[in-house]
């Protein structure tokens, strides 16, 4: 359940800070690199991932959860099995933004970025070990969808959460639906016999690509 | 000791779904709807053997239970009545059986401690009232929450309280919780045992509950799971005989109350029953003289401890606004300072006319162990700041002070002993100050036998011998000295001093401090309270430890104060502040440089010139770049900080003239209440302030109420509100709401991911800003 993270890929941590390819000093990007060895060492990310069979009606089986919205529906409807996935880099991350805080807001964006870069790092290595372990069955892996993307309801992730019992990796969704550790996610990716059309990668996929803040230029 | 052992009960959760139970329905309302089910289940657990029967009840709290048709008295009648059906015809026990809300507390979560007591004291009502034998904690990884069951525990009902923890193999729960330190604070409040359950099997929990063992007299809970499960089935790995005799061995630990967690069923039980019979657990044990909080355990007796002093508004213009402004950033930052510098034990001390100095001390004790491990030290002489400290601190703190008049015997010893806390005892009696040694003494006598008769263990009594002004009595350093080497010699206690106070009024202070220093730690002091950021004082306390022994073979002090090799390569990275100009170093980011070659400017131009002519150009400058995308956040952020640092050299300047240094304003900001994606505000703060405009930021989750209350003691004259999720944004409109309601003018500018113009005008604010660029550009239309 604790996964080791190896390396945060700073072009990551910098695309969440809004770098757009203009120059960048070094004591910048020092910076960055101390904030991603303290993550690296500091916290525990951890990860839940489960497998399930869809019913029919595609309600996972054993389970009271059905992913809403059209846009998972139609990203599972080739599957009758799914993994779902939930994620988190630990109280311990809380705690350092915290800290960080309190000694001024520059240091804080710096780390958050990084962690943000830190958790996708954590759930792309777990995907991508989903995928080739699914290779050697002769299945495919979907997408990783989380709620909120599309047109999938936020509040799916309590009950993701309730499914995986994700309190026993510390991951807690307080009563206004935010996950905390802030620095945690919540997936579904759906397995298919057949290789799937996986969503163009970067931002064309996403439906607030029109207006999103973080949209990559590239492609 | 000695005590027969009680079985407990196996897995619940593992039983019914293999009955059926669906993965994200709520087992607790099987009570109601299936209530052969758990009751079959459950009865096959004590015809194994079990004698304490956790009921159904394990999230039966109001939160967990929302949505479910059914209220927590319902669901908690119903599964004690079904457990005790299972017990009929037995001896066996029901006990209430408690876990975690599944929410995190603050200040990492939202929920409140007060708000989680009410949550847990509701199910014990319930619990009472359907006739429940005990009421057991389990499966809780957070300190400051299961204390906040364990109150409401011993606060509502008479009943047995059984609290327990789980642990990672590491010795510590995911919230960083030492298992000594669980084992010290659970034991603080009078729990009838105290224990570990689920996460490992019961080998991997024999070190942890030896841990406790280290630290408590009680007897030991022990609930394993049945081993580790295995990565790819998640079926478990220890057969029931197996596990049987792995707990079988901790019974001479003290574990008395053994049962399974996750993975266990009855065959596991009755395979326990079958181990244990006729055996007794048997354990020496004593408790831990000292304090801790959850992360950090700090020991009396063992050589000297330092309480940083900083955390206090006397004399400290700065604190005092932070304090009457809610500024929890600067107070953690205090914290964190001291922390670092090498204190063990933090003061705590809010008092403030005009303050609400329980609700501060709360605030401020919350806010500061989410950021610090240390433990702390209330302080405060008001009783109900000092319960309000020990409420939320979660761990054993040290209070300070009582004394020897019977006023404060009488208000703060029952605190003391409630909480199961360590106190100081200052040799003040109803005579005032004393003059003499002898006096010093006998308070300190008389002190100690009150403490007796509350029960509080000797090693948790502290005794302050006073430092009075070495200027103005003289004779006095001396007595108090000589009173501390009695303490130490005659009483055998600790003995703590505040330092500072013998050099007030003398020139050279730090020479006088630091040599009394010496002089006390040689005289018996064993908790010096001094300000750990000054180098001579911990010079003086490494030195000491070196001499007395403590510091064993010299390590620590050789590790701080050998030569180190980057402080000339730090000079050599001043780059020469004549070098550059004031809006190359705020573009740049160069702090220092900027605060540098600001005062130097302030020698021939006015601190207006200053801001008008070169900082406010070179930050439009700055925002301009951002703005087309040329330099990105962390780069604006940088200027911001170096701009501020010279905007503080102005406020110096303006300071120094008599006038007020406060810039235009105040604005007031908050991220509203449920939210706690804090950072886009912070970032807004930081521009704003750094644009010269005095910032109150009221921090993240905060209710309307408290913006409302805050816009009008402050006379706010812009307020500035974010919301990150679609799920927080409709109380950004409940907060103008209540705002417009309350008749407050001030405009109201709102930003955050998810809002748009569009929307920022349908929920009634005057402003959307996109950025903190344009949050600035805002508040220069309105405050000029």
């Amino acid at each position: 359940m604790i996964v080791r993270l190896n390396e945060i890929p700073l072009r990551e941590a910098l695309h969440f800070l809004g770098w757009r390819g203009t120059p960048v000093e070094h004591g910048l990007l020092e910076d960055i690199r101390e904030k991603a060895r303290r993550v690296i060492e500091e916290t525990e990310p951890r990860v839940l991932v489960r497998r399930f069979s869809l019913e029919e009606n595609g309600t996972l089986c054993g389970t009271t959860f059905s992913p809403k919205g059209e846009d998972v529906r139609r990203m599972l409807a080739p599957c009758r099995e799914v993994y779902l996935l939930a994620a988190t880099l630990g109280a311990q991350s809380e705690r350092m933004l915290l800290r960080e805080q309190s000694l001024g807001a520059a240091g804080a964006v710096l780390l958050d970025a990084v962690m943000s870069a830190a958790i996708e790092t954590v759930c792309d290595r777990q995907e991508e070990r989903l995928r080739l372990s699914l290779l050697e069955e002769g299945k495919h892996l979907t997408d990783r969808f989380s709620p909120g993307y599309g047109d999938m309801p936020l509040a799916q992730t309590n009950e993701i959460c309730a499914v995986l019992q994700a309190q026993r990796i510390g991951l807690m969704v307080s009563q206004s639906g935010i996950m905390i550790p802030r620095k945690s996610v919540t997936a579904i990716m759906g397995i298919s016999d057949a290789p799937v059309q996986r969503r163009p990668s970067g931002c064309e996929g996403c439906s607030a690509k029109d207006t999103c803040a973080m949209r990559r230029n590239e492609g | 000791m000695e005590q027969r052992i009680t079985l407990l009960d196996g897995a619940m959760g593992t039983m019914l779904q293999r009955a059926g139970l669906k993965l994200g329905d709520r087992p607790e309302t099987l009570s109601m709807t299936a209530p052969d089910v758990v009751e079959s289940i459950q009865r096959r657990y004590v015809q194994a053997g079990t004698r304490l029967l956790l009921a159904n009840t394990f999230c039966a709290n109001a939160h967990k239970l929302d949505g479910t048709g059914y209220s927590v008295d319902e669901v908690i009648s119903a599964s004690v009545s079904v457990a005790r059906k299972a017990c009929a015809g037995t001896e066996a026990r029901v006990a209430l059986d408690i876990g975690p809300i599944g929410e995190l507390l603050e200040p990492l979560g939202t929920l409140s401690f007060e708000e989680a007591y009410a949550l847990f004291a509701q199910m014990i009502r319930a619990g009472v009232k359907a006739g429940a034998d005990a009421v057991f904690f389990e499966t809780f990884s957070d300190l400051a929450e299961i204390r906040a069951g364990i109150l409401a525990a011993k606060e509502c009902c008479d009943l047995p309280v059984y609290a327990s923890m789980t642990f990672e193999q590491s010795g510590r729960t995911f919230l960083g919780v030492r298992a000594d330190a669980a084992a010290i604070s659970l034991s603080a409040l009078g729990v009838d045992a105290l224990g570990v359950n689920c996460s490992l099997g019961p080998k991997e929990i024999a070190p942890i509950l030896r841990d406790m063992r280290a630290v408590t007299d009680l007897p030991l809970i022990l609930k394993p799971n049945a081993g580790l499960p295995d990565p790819a089935t998640g079926a478990y790995n220890t057969t029931p005989q197996e596990f049987a005799a792995a707990c079988a061995d901790m019974t001479d630990l003290g574990a008395a109350y053994i049962g399974g967690c996750c993975g266990t069923t009855p065959d596991f039980i009755a395979a326990l029953h079958d181990a244990l019979e006729g055996k007794a657990a048997r354990w020496e044990g004593a408790r831990l003289s000292g304090v801790c909080s959850a992360r950090e355990v700090c020991a009396f007796g063992k050589g000297v401890r330092v309480i940083g002093e900083r955390i206090n508004p006397t004399g400290k213009k700065r604190f005092q606004q932070a304090l009457r402004e809610d500024d929890m950033n600067y107070i953690v930052s205090q914290a964190i300072e001291q922390e670092d510098a090498g204190a063990q034990i933090l003061d705590i001390n809010v008092g403030l006319p005009g303050i609400d100095e329980p609700e501060m001390m709360r605030r401020v004790v919350t806010a500061v162990s989410g950021a610090v491990s240390l433990p702390l030290q209330i302080d405060s002489s008001n009783p109900a700041a000092i319960e309000a400290g020990l409420r939320a601190a979660p761990g054993k703190c040290l209070v300070n002070s009582v004394n020897a008049t019977q006023a404060s015997l009488d208000s703060v010893l029952p605190l003391v002993r409630k909480y199961g806390a360590a106190v100081v005892a200052l040799t003040l009696g109803e005579n005032g100050l004393p003059k003499t040694s002898q006096e010093r003494f006998e308070l300190a006598q008389k002190i100690l036998a009150e403490t007796e008769k509350y029960g509080i263990p000797r090693g948790d009594v502290a005794v302050d011998c006073l430092t009075l002004t070495v200027s103005a009595q003289q004779e006095q350093a001396a007595a108090t000295l000589d009173a501390l080497r009695r303490v130490r010699d005659e009483l055998g206690l600790e003995t703590v001093l505040g330092v500072s106070n013998i050099s007030f009024g003398l020139p050279a202070r730090t020479l006088v401090t630091q040599a009394f220093l010496m002089q006390a730690i040689a005289c018996g002091l064993t908790m010096p309270i001094i300000n750990p950021n000054q180098r001579e004082m911990m010079d003086a306390v490494d030195a000491c430890r070196v001499l007395s022994g403590e510091d064993a073979s010299c390590a620590a002090y050789i590790e701080r104060h050998a030569p180190s090799q980057t402080n000339g390569k730090r000079e050599a990275d001043k780059k020469d502040a004549a070098d550059v100009t004031i809006s190359e170093a705020i573009s740049k980011g160069m702090k220092a440089e900027a605060a540098a070659i600001a005062g130097k400017m302030l020698e021939t131009e006015t601190p207006l010139d200053l801001v008008e002519k070169h900082l406010i150009p070179a930050l439009d400058e700055v925002g301009e770049r951002y703005e087309k995308q040329q330099i990105f956040l962390p780069q604006l952020m940088n200027a911001a900080a170096a701009s501020g640092a010279a905007f503080d050299e102005v406020r110096r300047a303006i300071e120094k003239t008599g006038a007020k240094g406060e810039g235009k304003g105040p604005i007031l900001l908050a991220t509203v209440e449920g939210d706690i994606h804090d950072i886009g505000k912070n970032i807004v703060r930081t521009v704003l302030e750094n644009y010269g405009f005095h910032v109150i930021d009221l921090g993240r989750d905060v209710p309307a109420e408290r913006v409302v209350a805050a816009a009008e003691k402050h006379g706010a004259k812009l307020i500035g509100l974010s919301a990150l999720m679609t799920t927080t944004v409709p109380n950004m409109e409940k907060t103008i709401a209540a705002l417009r309601g309350s008749g407050l003018s001030a405009p109201v500018i709102v930003g955050g991911a998810v809002l748009t113009a569009e929307y920022a005008r349908r929920i009634g604010a005057d402003y959307y800003a996109k950025d903190a660029k344009q949050a600035a550009d805002i508040a220069k239309a309105i405050l000029g």
